[in-house]
């Protein structure tokens, strides 16, 4: 129920009356407040008996009851005096409604007084209850007094607070004017006050100044007076809006006529002024001479269409430019790409050339220095120092030699510790290393093999001994070539060059520079060749002149000098002495044989060298033949004695004076090399049905062991000092012969001294057979 | 008179060649012209045969089996004594280069006349230590 007192309080007053009125209009104001209220007061009296629900009544019986009630409430309340009777009245209803309404819902006094005050205890209730009637129209008259001195209260406040906001209002009032004032007299701009007709009310000095109109002048004119007539029109409709209450105020920029007919640019803004009741008593338009402003924006338009256009041509002009620069960059770009081009190619060729130019030089080295020896291994060993390092981080030279083994003859290697690893890598080429070395497929082909990059996986799958994988892993093989060494059409062996440390590669200029290389190295080297087997031939030649001048000369001077010896005997003054005639020409005889032997070995040599020595085999008893020959011999010594022990006949089918030859020159051998005499045994044996031995054994002074080697070898190979000289001739025809025969001839020299020469012939008889020779 | 008795020499001369048809004819053309004349077949017999005499003068073939000529010169100059001069007979084209490599007296090339090495042997035997 204060809250209603509270709602009250907050209610303001709307009509504006005269002092006089003001109680009028206040209690006009609470009953309207308590009115709009009275649903939330019915609905708080309602609350407040809510749990004593009226059965007996229906919702619309105690609403209007209520109602009645309380607008009784409200006129009790704003009587003046308050007329607490009456207000004792209502309590004493709603109590009496309240009772009813609990009694009909069965409930006692005692428990509405419970209600009604909280907390009793029940001796309170015991004793409210007597007087409860009487209690509640107390308690109905006091809240009213309460809500009445309250409300009073609050009518005071009110008062004061409509005073005090009066009182602001006029101070502001009396400011707003002012500054009005001082703005519109004040102002620059020109100010004008006009009615709703659009004719003038006041208009300030500063409009009156740019329009050259008196204050006078001007109340008499409507301001479409001085609008410039083609902006009459457009200026009049915002104006016609703004009576008419569509809007409050405008803007507008046009022309104005001064009254010395000079035009004028001006803006305008027109508000509307409304007066207390929101009805529109005044415009006021506020005019700026925008002249200059408007004939700089002129200025300033045309300069910035001048400039447009301007900056459309230089734009157009740039274009044009861009586009020939464009044409022009790429006009140079082109050029600068084919002088580029050029350069590269020139560059290219340039470098082509230095290639080329080098190579020339590199050749024309090569063919220097492969000219500036005719030593074959000298020539190939400078191919070797040629290569490195230009053409290659080592290189290796390998020769097929006589017997077809590879030899590696020469080796390079920038590093020169490393050269003896090339070379021991040589050694240790395992068959499935061809592949990597390329020397054998290389000789094999006769073609030239080129490996730009040598794949690790090729090294590794020449798998092999630790050894030769170390000289891998030392060396690093990266490029090769192999290129053969051709002459006459017959391979002599390969140039292997390879890029190791270097990391270069080969490429195909470097196989054909190499092929060439090899071409002149091989040219060379043949030539080195020929001119060696030339000079070797030439040295054989005069080795042979000289060795059968030697030879010759012995028995010549002994035929001269017992030819002298007996001259002189038959000359003698003392007579010659026949005996000593006769030993004379013996002599002469022998030495004369001996050189027809010589001439004879002499000739044989010849053939064998030739190759025309050939035998006239039959089959032949060989006992006999060395019988024979033994005999012939024993004749020219009577210091030795010869033996022979041969099994009855042995047949072979050999050369018979060949085989003699070669008996004979045994046992001359055996006479000679055991000058103090002695036995000389000679043994022909058949052990071995296919072959028939002949050993000639003498107790003579044998052959020194470092001579032993070399008794069967061409004489001329003799050195200057060798004493075996006249051996020489005769064994080593011996030993062609007998290697004609398909056997072979060796000696022994047994420990208690002498030679023993064994001779081995293959019979040959299937051989005789076959040729149906007997 | 004899040029070897009017040499007065006192030592024989010393043949020393492998071929014995050399041997038979300087031995007996010296022998007619009265030197003594010893032989060896090889270097060997020569240095064993010098144990028991002193030549007045050796004749030396350069090639010769178990030990030639080189040898022979080497070992002789080596031992102690009187050396007798010594001269190279040899068949072989360089004879002076023969000579000069032993330092040789002398040299007779074969093949030779009978003057000319009776000749040399009367200039060394006449003018020998």
């Amino acid at each position: 129920m204060r809250a209603v007192a509270g709602a009250t309080a907050r209610a303001t007053g709307r009509e504006a009356p005269g002092a006089s009125d003001m109680m009028t209009t206040e209690r006009a104001q609470v009953l309207q407040i308590l009115r709009d209220h009275r649903d939330a007061l019915v609905e708080n009296w309602r609350r407040a008996i809510a749990h004593t629900a009226f059965v007996s009544f229906s919702a619309q019986e105690v609403s209007q009851h209520l109602v009645e009630l309380t607008d009784q409430a409200i006129d009790a309340l704003l009587a003046e005096p308050v007329d607490r009777a009456k207000a004792r009245g209502i309590g004493a209803a709603l109590a009496r409604l309240h009772y009813v309404s609990a009694e009909a819902l069965g409930r006692t006094q005692e428990v509405l007084a419970r209600e009604l005050v909280a907390g009793p205890t029940d001796a309170q209730v015991a004793a409210l209850q007597p007087r409860l009637a009487a209690l509640l129209g107390e308690a109905a008259a006091g809240f009213f007094d309460q809500a009445r001195l309250t409300i009073l209260d609050e009518q005071e406040k009110i008062r004061g607070a409509l005073f005090a906001e009066r009182q602001q209002a006029m101070e502001a009032l009396r400011a707003s004017e002012a500054r009005f004032r001082a703005i519109f007299y004040g102002s620059a701009v020109g100010i004008a006050l006009s009615n709703m007709s659009g004719q003038m009310v006041e208009a300030n000095s500063a409009l009156q100044s740019i329009m050259g109109y008196t204050q006078e002048e001007l109340r008499r004119m409507v301001f479409t007076d001085w609008t410039h007539p083609e902006d009459v029109a457009a200026g009049w409709q915002p104006f016609q809006e703004l009576i008419e209450g569509k809007r409050d105020h405008y803007e507008i920029e046009q022309r104005y006529i001064r009254r010395d007919g000079e035009v004028l640019w001006g803006h305008l803004t027109v508000s509307l002024i409304r007066d207390a009741d929101g009805q529109p008593q005044f415009a006021i338009g506020m005019a700026e001479n925008i002249t200059e402003r408007k004939r700089a924006q002129e200025t300033i338009k045309r300069l910035n269409e001048d400039l447009e256009l301007r900056v459309a041509e230089r734009t157009a002009q740039l274009a044009a430019t861009n586009e020939e620069l464009q044409s022009e960059i790429v006009r140079r770009e082109q050029v600068e790409a084919e002088r580029t081009q050029l350069l590269a190619r020139e560059r290219a060729a340039r470098n082509e050339a230095e290639l080329a130019q080098q190579r020339l030089a590199f050749l024309a080295e090569a063919s220097s220095v492969l000219t500036s020896s005719l030593d074959y291994s000298t020539t190939l060993v400078s191919v070797a120092d040629l290569a490195v390092p230009a053409l290659a981080d080592w290189c290796a030279v390998d020769v097929v030699a006589e017997d077809g083994a590879i030899q590696r003859l020469a080796v390079a290697h920038v590093d020169p510790a490393k050269a003896g690893l090339v070379r021991e890598l040589h050694g240790y080429y395992p068959p499935d290393a061809d592949a990597l070395s390329g020397v054998r497929p290389v000789l094999h082909t006769g073609r030239s093999e080129f490996l730009h990059a040598i794949p690790d996986a090729l090294s590794a799958a020449v798998a092999g001994d630790a050894d030769y994988q170390r000289l891998l892993a030392e060396l690093r093989p990266r490029s090769r070539i192999t290129v053969p060494l051709i002459a006459r059409e017959r391979t002599l062996g390969t140039i292997s060059l390879v890029f190791a440390e270097s990391d270069r590669r080969y490429g195909p200029a470097d196989l054909t520079l190499a092929e060439d290389l090899a071409g002149r190295a091989a040219v060379a080297t043949d030539n080195a060749r020929l001119y060696a087997e030339a000079q070797q031939a030439l040295a054989e030649r005069d080795e042979f002149l000289s060795v059968a001048a030697h030879e010759l000369k012995t028995p010549v001077t002994n035929v001269i000098g017992f030819t002298e010896l007996t001259t002189r005997q038959l000359d003698s003054a003392a007579g010659s002495d026949p005996r000593r005639v006769r030993r004379a020409l013996e002599a002469i005889d022998r030495e004369s044989t001996k050189l027809s032997t010589l001439v004879s070995q002499l000739l044989d040599i010849s053939r064998i060298e030739a190759g025309q020595l050939v035998l006239d085999r039959t089959v032949t008893d060989v006992t006999r033949l060395v019988e024979e020959a033994a005999a012939s011999a024993g004749v020219r010594t009577s210091q030795h004695t010869i033996d022979v022990r041969a099994p009855a006949p042995v047949r072979a089918f050999v050369d018979p004076l060949r085989l003699e030859q070669v008996v004979a020159n045994l046992l001359s051998n055996a006479v000679k090399y055991s000058p103090a005499g002695g036995p000389i045994d000679i043994e022909v044996t058949a052990a071995h049905p296919d072959t028939v031995t002949i050993a000639v054994r003498d107790r003579g002074v044998g052959v020194a062991p470092e001579h032993r080697q070399r008794i069967f070898e061409r004489f001329y190979r003799i050195q200057p000092r060798d004493s075996i000289a006249g051996m020489g001739l005769g064994l080593y025809i011996s030993r062609q012969i007998v290697e004609l025969h398909g056997g072979h001839i060796e000696a022994e020299f047994p420990a208690d001294g002498g030679s023993r020469f064994i001779v081995s012939l293959p019979t040959g008889l299937a051989r005789a057979e076959r040729d149906g020779a007997t | 008179v004899s040029a070897a008795e009017s040499a007065g020499s006192t030592g024989p001369i010393l043949v020393v060649d492998d071929d014995e048809g050399i041997r038979e004819f300087v031995q007996t053309v010296l022998s007619d012209e009265g030197y003594e004349v010893r032989t060896a077949w090889h270097g060997a017999a020569a240095l064993e045969l010098l144990e028991q005499v002193s030549p007045s003068v050796i004749l030396l073939d350069m090639r010769m089996p178990v030990m030639d000529g080189w040898e022979f010169a080497r070992q002789y100059r080596e031992r102690p004594g009187p050396h007798a001069p010594i001269i190279v007979v040899t068949a072989a084209r360089d004879a002076d280069d023969r000579a000069a490599q032993i330092a040789a007296d002398g040299v007779l090339p074969k093949p030779f006349r009978l003057h000319q090495l009776l000749e040399l042997v009367d200039q060394f035997a006449h003018n020998g230590d």
